[in-house]
């Protein structure tokens, strides 16, 4: 189970692109107007430093995963202890993103599937992908469909071209301010911060040096396209309709209309967002049950996945509507799973670490 | 071949799930919207209309008929009101296809706050999408029109806008932005019926509709006004002008087909706000009643200046109908101020509606005559009559 730096690129840039920029994109442009693009470059400063914690901190011990390493840095069971956030947030994480997942499809494509189908095939799908080869299967699909995505992101890109107006972006700053604008920055920042996922993956690259190469390209990539997403939807909807979108670019998608015959293709984005999905689910769900394993010393790490999975499927049926998800990506992950999982701990870790190994110099 | 059993209970699984789509409707049990209206009766309640494919008649070269029929229903709400019409309906309803909206004079009068959010919250919906307003009449008539061009009527009105030199089917979302933005107001395009040479009446296209931030229709520009609103706002690509040039005695004619717009904001001190217009065009000469030859340069020049100065005037005219008249800021002056001013905007946008009316305007078109076709002077006249 080994990959290489150009698969993590890749398992990097599409598990951050579609759902930042499905999701974040309304609240971002809730706060900060036309300068949402700003927003998203603070963002991405945001997302790039806590990946370069998050890297350095796996290359302490780069033989080892973040269940390891941590029982390495603060002893056995102060080591434990943090990881029970961890834990928490990968396992309702990976529900409420199936659920996320499903309602999406389901408001945009089958009005009349029932919910939990569409989530038992997605997580199906996962299951497979995970058991069948772990990381390395992962690995390859995105391979084949990151560059997938990053297409169908161009094409949006070139298909929206005739209904941009620069002048939308105008005035730059003076309609909203500091604060607004790095308030805006909060939540995309928080989704391509998933790039922590990286210290359980170190362990397993083939060349633990371009780790740190491969993974910051990966979220600059991602954000890159993210904020070609961003200037599009105000280009096209100006400052102030977006915020009132639920899924922005699903509404600009399914505006496109090239010399009247390329029209109707919001099952491009659908598409990305499935693929994206599925990589991202597959990696929480790998992760998941590999962290399992190692924690309670199970020497068949597969064998989690199935308990994983049905626990899973049942967190993800149980948010009553649209709402709860929301709430989740606002009051848990914004609020804290971001300032502590993907930013405080692995600061306090990596310090510590650091520390530690001067010590035993 | 270790995970033979699984593999087989996998597909097995395949199988059962994803056999027989839940939200399969054939495309013979889905009827297909591609206009519809909606109107305010007299006791309150809304009458909508649409206009379905008879998708039998659409092909074949024969046609028995016409290839589409209209079906209606009223209800206190828009959604009440499909419902009756979907009673009357043996298919579902799609409108993955439907480009135009028509809206009757007295519901754009009465205010179409209530009818506006379905149309971006459904995505059964499309945002790319022209809402009509039918001049002096019901939207439901609109669908009525029997085109003789088209084979679907509904689509005439849209491609008449295009071919006239508008932009199309984005009447909505302008729509929602205008409505949006603080201090704008937002306008929708107008359709006239008018009884044509044949006997059966016809699609005009009028011009623009004015409403205010009640989303409620204050007024009409016909469709020259309509055009200059364009021009400032750079949405136009055609437009015939046509000038009595009192020196030659007789009019000119230009078609022009190349637009610029620049627009310049002034803060002229407490709420007093100073706007300069500068149209810019190329063009030709399409028409010359009078006898100047147009192939000496000073009289071009004559022709050139007198009709940029009072096309000016026209858009003046328009501009202060619109300052004086509606009093709504449908020219997009506020996002000038707010983008050229950004500090002294966020002062003055909570009272635009008072500022608005009394901002000093001046308009100075320069259009640049590129060709004078394939005459010179007109043939009627006699060598000695030509200057």
């Amino acid at each position: 189970m080994k990959i290489s730096g150009y698969q993590l690129f890749w398992l990097i840039f599409t598990m951050e692109f579609g759902m930042t920029a499905i999701f974040t994109l309304s609240p971002a442009v809730f706060m900060s107007k036309q300068d949402t693009w700003i927003s998203i470059i603070f963002a991405t400063l945001i997302a790039l430093a806590t990946t370069f914690v998050a890297v350095k901190l796996s290359l302490l011990y780069p033989e080892q995963t973040f269940i390891q390493s941590s029982q390495l840095i603060l002893g056995k069971w102060l080591g434990k202890i943090i990881l029970i956030p961890y834990f928490v947030m990968w396992i309702t994480v990976t529900g409420v993103i199936l659920r996320e997942f499903a309602d999406f499809v389901y408001i945009t494509l089958f009005s009349s599937t029932p919910l939990w189908s569409i989530i038992l095939i997605m997580l199906c799908a996962v299951v497979y992908a995970t058991s069948s080869g772990g990381l390395k299967s992962i690995a390859r699909s995105g391979e084949i469909i990151g560059p997938v995505a990053a297409l169908g992101s161009i094409l949006i890109f070139f298909f929206s071209v005739k209904d941009w107006d620069w002048l939308r972006l105008l005035p730059v700053y003076s309609n909203t301010g500091f604060v607004p604008i790095l308030k805006g920055s909060l939540t995309p920042a928080s989704f391509l911060a998933e790039s922590f996922m990286v210290v359980m993956l170190v362990a397993f690259m083939k060349t633990p040096k371009r780790v740190m190469s491969s993974s910051l390209l990966g979220v600059a990539a991602a954000s890159i396209a993210v904020l070609a997403m961003t200037l599009i939807v105000i280009m096209v909807f100006g400052p102030n309709l977006p915020a009132k979108f639920v899924y922005p670019l699903y509404s600009i998608v399914s505006y496109i209309s090239v010399m009247e015959f390329i029209q109707n293709v919001d099952v491009l984005i659908v598409l990305l967002w499935i693929i994206s999905i599925f990589i991202k689910l597959s990696l929480y769900m790998f992760i998941t049950s590999y962290g399992t394993a190692q924690l309670f010393h199970i020497k068949k790490w597969k064998h989690t996945i199935w308990w994983i999975a049905p626990i899973v499927f049942i967190l993800s049926l149980l948010p009553r509507n649209t709402l709860d998800t929301m709430d989740y990506a606002k009051s848990v992950w914004h609020d804290v799973i971001f300032p502590v999982n993907l930013v405080g701990i692995p600061l306090l870790l990596w310090i510590i670490g650091v520390i530690r190994k001067k010590a035993a110099l | 071949m270790k995970h033979r059993l699984e593999a087989f209970i996998g597909v097995i699984l395949c199988i059962v799930i994803t056999t027989g789509c839940w939200d399969r409707v054939e495309l013979s049990d889905r009827a297909f919207d591609l206009a519809a209206s909606t109107d305010l009766l007299e006791d309150g309640s809304y009458l909508t209309a649409a206009q379905f494919i008879i998708p039998s008649r659409i092909s074949g070269g024969a046609s028995n008929g016409q290839p589409y029929f209209v079906e209606t229903g009223n209800g206190k709400t828009l959604l009440e009101a499909i419902q009756k019409s979907r009673q009357k309906l043996s298919r579902l309803i799609t409108r993955g296809h439907r480009r135009n909206y028509y809206i009757g004079e007295d519901l754009a009068k009465h205010g179409i706050k209530e009818l506006l959010d379905g149309f971006s919250r459904d995505p059964g919906n499309r945002i790319r999408l022209d809402i009509w307003v039918v001049k002096g009449s019901r939207g439901m008539e609109a669908l009525q029109v029997h085109y003789p061009l088209e084979k679907i009527p509904s689509v005439a009105s849209s491609k008449i806008h295009r071919a006239i030199g508008g932009t199309t089917s984005t009447s909505y979302l302008d729509f929602m932005m205008a409505s949006s933005d603080e201090g704008s107001s937002p306008t929708l395009p107008v359709v006239d019926i008018v009884q044509g040479a044949s006997p059966q009446k016809t699609i005009l296209f009028y011009g623009r509709a004015i409403f205010n931030h009640d989303y409620k229709l204050v007024g009409y520009l016909n469709f020259v006004e309509g055009a200059y609103r364009q021009w400032i706002l750079k949405r136009i690509s055609y437009l015939d002008i046509a000038e009595e040039i009192p020196e030659a005695g007789g009019s000119v004619g230009i078609i022009v087909n190349s637009f610029g717009s620049k627009v310049k904001s002034s803060i002229l001190g407490t709420n007093k706000v100073k706007i300069e217009i500068e149209l810019t065009g190329a063009g030709h000469v399409g028409e010359n009643n009078t006898n100047l030859n147009l192939n000496e340069s000073q009289n071009l020049k004559l022709v050139q200046n007198e009709i940029n100065m009072k096309t000016s005037e026209h858009v003046l005219e328009m501009i202060t109908k619109v300052q004086k008249q509606f009093g709504t800021d449908v020219l997009g002056f506020n996002q000038i101020v707010n983008r050229q001013h950004p500090a002294e905007w966020n002062k003055i946008k909570g009272h635009w509606d008072t500022i608005f009316p009394d901002i000093e305007v001046t308009v100075h078109v320069n259009i640049n005559l590129k060709y004078v076709g394939l005459v010179g002077p007109s043939l009627l006249y006699k060598e000695s009559e030509i200057k």
